[in-house]
């Protein structure tokens, strides 16, 4: 009996070896080979994972890549912990790209021991722009931006802000208000956007940053009372104004650019033909469709697009997070 | 009432047809070990960009319902809950079933979660609007009084002592605070990369579960000659009903602890079947059946399990704010047929809304009908796997599983490590339940505190903040009177049991000690860290975890002289070659890719632990480790397009 275990032991190791033999070496002329891994660093049912799964969703098509896209997810720590998975451990032939919130992972590499950081990180095209908005509860007291602030300005440090987590967008925006109007605000940062949401809604903030996508699905449960961008946003909201417009000097550095991204060490040739088939890819009117329908605002950038406004928010940012 | 104008289009020909394949679909993923509800819905999104809105919707929904049905299926007969709803009903469900009650325990368990879900759905229906405003007013101070509830709870899951409960309760409260901080942004208590992203509640439930599970598996294959397990009773589907509808009081506690539960937003319905246990238990005039096989104990956790699915959308549909973690989801599946949450959906898109609302009825009745005609045989047939057949595709299943959360082998070597260190654990009296609880709590008992602190530090203070409020106050209350209420039971049992009986549990002392040095190692890297407000819990924890080790040491102090020293506690010399091909399978899976390590894992687990191979009983095995595994590729690979781990 035991004679024959270790016959069939044999057997099966002999198998393995044969089995394991090295795999020839993906070649850049014919990717991609398999389905794209795209990893999300935030939870199923959010705003960035819903949007990646609509943008990639015609991945497939022999147009764009002719291999799907496949989204998964790796929440945690305002996106920390599956950028620091990306940037250290995914691979590097291009069949595993993940998607890149900025300023949050900006931000964060200038704040935290990261392991990620725009240096090792290669955009490969953006598709959509979600500008921080500032809202209140339906029943607040304050109709506008102006009015918050000179609240705020009387009672120094007694404005609670709700955002969607440390050094995302929302508290980026949060920090510039802080900064713009010489005002000090109680930055409270919840584990995501819709718990952020919820606080306001419930009144258990006085205030609130989150996407702009977000707030304007919620109608009149809420007030919307400025838009934390250079422009009004004029598909969705039409009627807010800008920071700016309320003499509020407050840009677009808040804004959630999403997009994909590749790790560097990909094969420059795998990056040039994604950036150039997941550009067109975003910009199919199925996506844009489904897009619009979600209420999903659409920013299409290239990668050398990218590149240039991730180096400029690195500068911003650097300045921003330095004086706290 | 307006859902009858609609409820027509659920029976279309393509509507139904989903919902029949949703729900058997349903019903086997959630079986699964690491198939999550939350998993199944994010997996079947994509299909539904080829559906209209209703249909795809109908697909989620029956999916949804199945799933936390189905989790209870696995945990009933292997003893491994599906998903985290299903903890609770594991703990009588799988007694039951040794006892040779599986196929009833399955009957209760389908008949209560159509009970639970028929009246959850309709909570959903005609109370949406007073329960949403309800659900907003759980803001941190809330949330946090919710989840302090929740451990509550935890000194009476299953363990052999109340105090080795709440030790066990603390240690899961404390695992959830490793990886990064999601409030201070700081890393705590990353000794080991594999820790760096936290402890997925999903892979600790696959590890404290599953993997003590195998090894009993394999101990058994190897100290009995024939692989059977246990006896399975015939019993009549009529007298499971007369029974169950008999247990009033139990499904009443089950359906309302899961409808209050279901609306709060983010309790995330994962401890509604756990607080139904807890309280029938209480109310239960003899205590101590259950953990043994009571029927009540798994009518209880699936009726709440179920009710908890319709309420959960409650503040979903009107505030796109979802009450659990798979609501999270089903919210992309609207979003993306341009369905935002609020009054909308009631009027300009009632035909989608009611369709969905109304396929979720019908959905419970098809998951009662196919439940209950797959109990007998599944119940029949799983008792008869022979164990290491058992033990070789829990283990497969739980590495994908484990794997497939969110693509990572460090989840894997997690889920190993983890695991193995509980079945040592069990031995000594620690159950997995109430460290589960706790890693779930953790996170919402933290961070709400920590927020609602920043709200309160520049508002009136912490005190008037987290007690006044009635919602507060009466969630105040209730954990006064559980609490209240478990003590005083203790005190009770300890007078009627003469002292020093009750406690001769095994390895008491081995336990106790191990314990203390435990939370000495807490206390130390606590104490070790820089003391930045991000270990002020951890600190807590450590105390806590101290002060139980020192109570278990104490009493095993006191009858030292009497105890006699634990039998036999690990059966290492039985379960040497099991942990040798899983540490293998481990190691070639990367290079060699998931399908290929685990077709080896499988036949070599089978193969080391069938008694007197042969030639013949060797190309079976081999067969069959084929076919399985060409079964899980098509069902993960091909269809649902699940990533494994290595090229294949």
């Amino acid at each position: 009996m035991i004679l024959k275990k270790i016959k069939s032991s044999i057997l099966i190791a002999a198998v393995t070896t044969v089995l394991l033999a090295p795999s020839a070496t993906v070649l850049a002329a014919d990717f991609p080979n398999a389905p794209i891994q795209v990893a999300v660093a935030y939870g199923p049912g959010g705003a960035t994972d819903f949007q990646a799964r609509i943008a990639t969703m015609m991945a497939g098509n022999e147009k764009y890549l002719n291999m799907p896209m496949v989204i998964f997810n790796k929440p945690g720590a305002g996106g920390q912990k599956g950028w620091n998975w990306y940037a250290s451990s995914a691979s590097q032939d291009g069949h595993q790209l993940a998607a890149y919130n900025v300023p949050h992972f900006i931000a964060q590499s200038l704040k935290f021991d990261t392991s990620y950081n725009i240096n090792n990180l290669e955009p490969i095209a953006n598709w959509g722009a979600d500008p921080a908005v500032l809202i209140v509860p339906a029943d607040s007291p304050f109709n506008s931006a102006t009015e918050l602030v000179a609240w705020a300005k009387a009672n120094p440090g007694k404005l609670t802000v709700s955002g969607a987590g440390l050094y995302v967008g929302h508290h980026i925006a949060g920090l510039q208000l802080d900064k713009a109007a010489n005002i000090s605000t109680q930055y409270i940062p919840a584990g995501g956007g819709v718990p952020a949401m919820k606080m306001v809604l419930g009144s258990q903030v006085m205030a609130g940053f989150n996407n702009l996508s977000d707030a304007f699905r919620q109608g009149d449960r809420i007030k919307i009372l400025a838009v934390a961008d250079n422009q009004r946003e004029e598909t969705f909201l039409p009627n807010v104004p800008t920071f700016k417009e309320q003499g509020i000097d407050i840009d677009d550095s808040s804004v959630n650019f999403r997009g994909i991204m590749a790790r560097t060490g990909t094969p420059p040739e795998v990056i040039d033909f994604l950036a150039e088939r997941v550009h067109a890819m975003f910009q199919d009117a199925k996506v844009a469709g489904k897009m619009k329908a979600g209420g999903s605002p659409m920013r299409i950038m290239t990668r050398a697009q990218v590149q240039n406004m991730w180096a400029e928010r690195q500068v911003y940012l650097d300045g921003l997070l330095a004086d706290l | 009432m307006e859902i009858f104008d609609y409820i027509g289009a659920i029976f279309s020909v393509s509507n139904l047809t989903v919902l029949i394949l949703a729900t058997a679909g349903g019903l086997i993923l959630g079986a699964l070990p690491g198939l999550s509800p939350t998993m199944a819905v994010a997996l079947l999104i994509p299909f539904t960009f080829q559906m209209d809105a209703a249909t795809g919707l109908v697909l989620l929904g029956a999916v949804y319902t199945a799933t936390v049905a189905g989790g209870a299926i696995s945990g009933i007969l292997v003893n491994i809950p599906g998903a985290p709803a299903n903890i609770a009903t594991v703990l009588d469900g799988h007694p039951m079933a040794k006892k040779g009650k599986a196929t009833q325990a399955l009957h209760f368990c389908f008949i209560s979660s159509f009970v639970g879900g028929i009246i959850g759905v309709l909570v959903l229906i005609f109370f949406t609007p007073p329960l949403a405003k309800l659900a907003l007013r759980f803001g941190p101070s809330e949330m946090f009084w919710m989840a302090i509830v929740g451990v509550t709870v935890i000194g009476t899951l299953g363990s052999k002592s109340v105090v080795k409960g709440l030790f066990s309760g603390v240690l899961g409260l404390w695992i959830s605070t490793i990886g990064i901080s999601p409030i201070f942004g700081e890393s705590r208590f990353v000794f080991t990369d594999h820790l760096t992203g936290g402890v997925h509640i999903v892979v600790a439930l696959i590890g404290l579960f599953a993997v003590p599970q195998i090894y009993q598996l394999l101990v058994t294959s190897r100290q009995k000659s024939s692989g059977g397990l246990f006896a399975t009773e015939k019993t009549s589907l009529l007298s499971s009903i007369r029974y169950n509808l008999s247990r009033f009081k139990a499904l009443t506690i089950g359906t309302l602890s899961g409808v209050i539960v279901g609306i709060i937003p983010g309790a995330g319905g994962q401890i509604a079947g756990l607080v139904a246990y807890d309280q029938v238990r209480k109310f239960s005039p003899d205590a101590s059946k259950f953990g043994h096989g009571e029927p009540d104990g798994v009518i209880a956790a699936e009726s709440a399990n179920n009710a908890m699915v319709g309420p959960s959308l409650v503040p979903l549909l009107t505030l796109g704010i979802p009450g659990s973690p798979t609501a999270a989801v089903l919210l992309g599946g609207l979003l993306i047929n341009g369905l935002f949450p609020g009054p909308d959906l009631f009027t300009v898109h009632a035909q989608v809304t009611w369709t969905f609302i109304g396929s979720l009825l019908v959905a419970q009745v098809f998951m009662l009908i196919i439940g209950l005609a797959l109990s007998r045989s599944s119940s029949y047939w799983v008792m008869r796997v022979p164990s290491q057949y058992m033990a070789a595709a829990v283990t497969v299943l739980a590495v994908f599983g484990t794997y497939s959360i969110q693509n990572s082998y460090s989840d894997v070597v997690l889920m190993l490590v983890l695991g193995s260190l509980m079945y040592v654990l069990n031995k000594y009296g620690f159950s997995a339940a109430p460290i589960v609880l706790g890693i779930i709590l953790g996170p919402i008992a933290e961070d709400n505190f920590s927020m609602g602190k920043m709200i309160a530090d520049v508002g009136d203070g912490a005190l008037p903040y987290f007690l006044t409020g009635s919602v507060n106050l009466v969630l105040i209350f209730v954990c006064v009177v559980s609490i209240g209420y478990s003590v005083w039971v203790e005190i009770k049992q300890r007078r009627q049991v003469a002292p020093g009986m009750k406690r001769s549990a095994p390895g008491t002392r081995v336990a106790a000690i191990g314990a203390f040095i435990a939370s000495l190692v807490v206390w130390g890297m606590v104490m070790s860290a820089d003391g930045s407000q991000a270990y002020d819990f951890p600190f807590l924890l450590a105390v806590l975890m101290f002060a139980f080790a020192a109570i278990l040491l104490i009493d095993a102090l006191r009858m030292w002289a009497r105890q006699k020293s634990g039998p036999g506690l690990v059966e290492w010399s039985d379960l040497g070659m099991g942990i040798a091909v899983i540490v293998g399978y481990l190691l070639i899976m990367q290079t060699s890719g998931f399908y290929l390590a685990s077709w080896i894992a499988f036949s070599a687990i089978v193969l080391f632990y069938t008694t007197d191979i042969n030639r013949q009983k060797t190309t079976r095995i081999v067969l069959v480790s084929l076919g399985f595994m060409t079964a899980i590729y098509v069902l993960f690979s091909l269809s649902l397009r699940v990533i494994t781990p290595g090229f294949f």
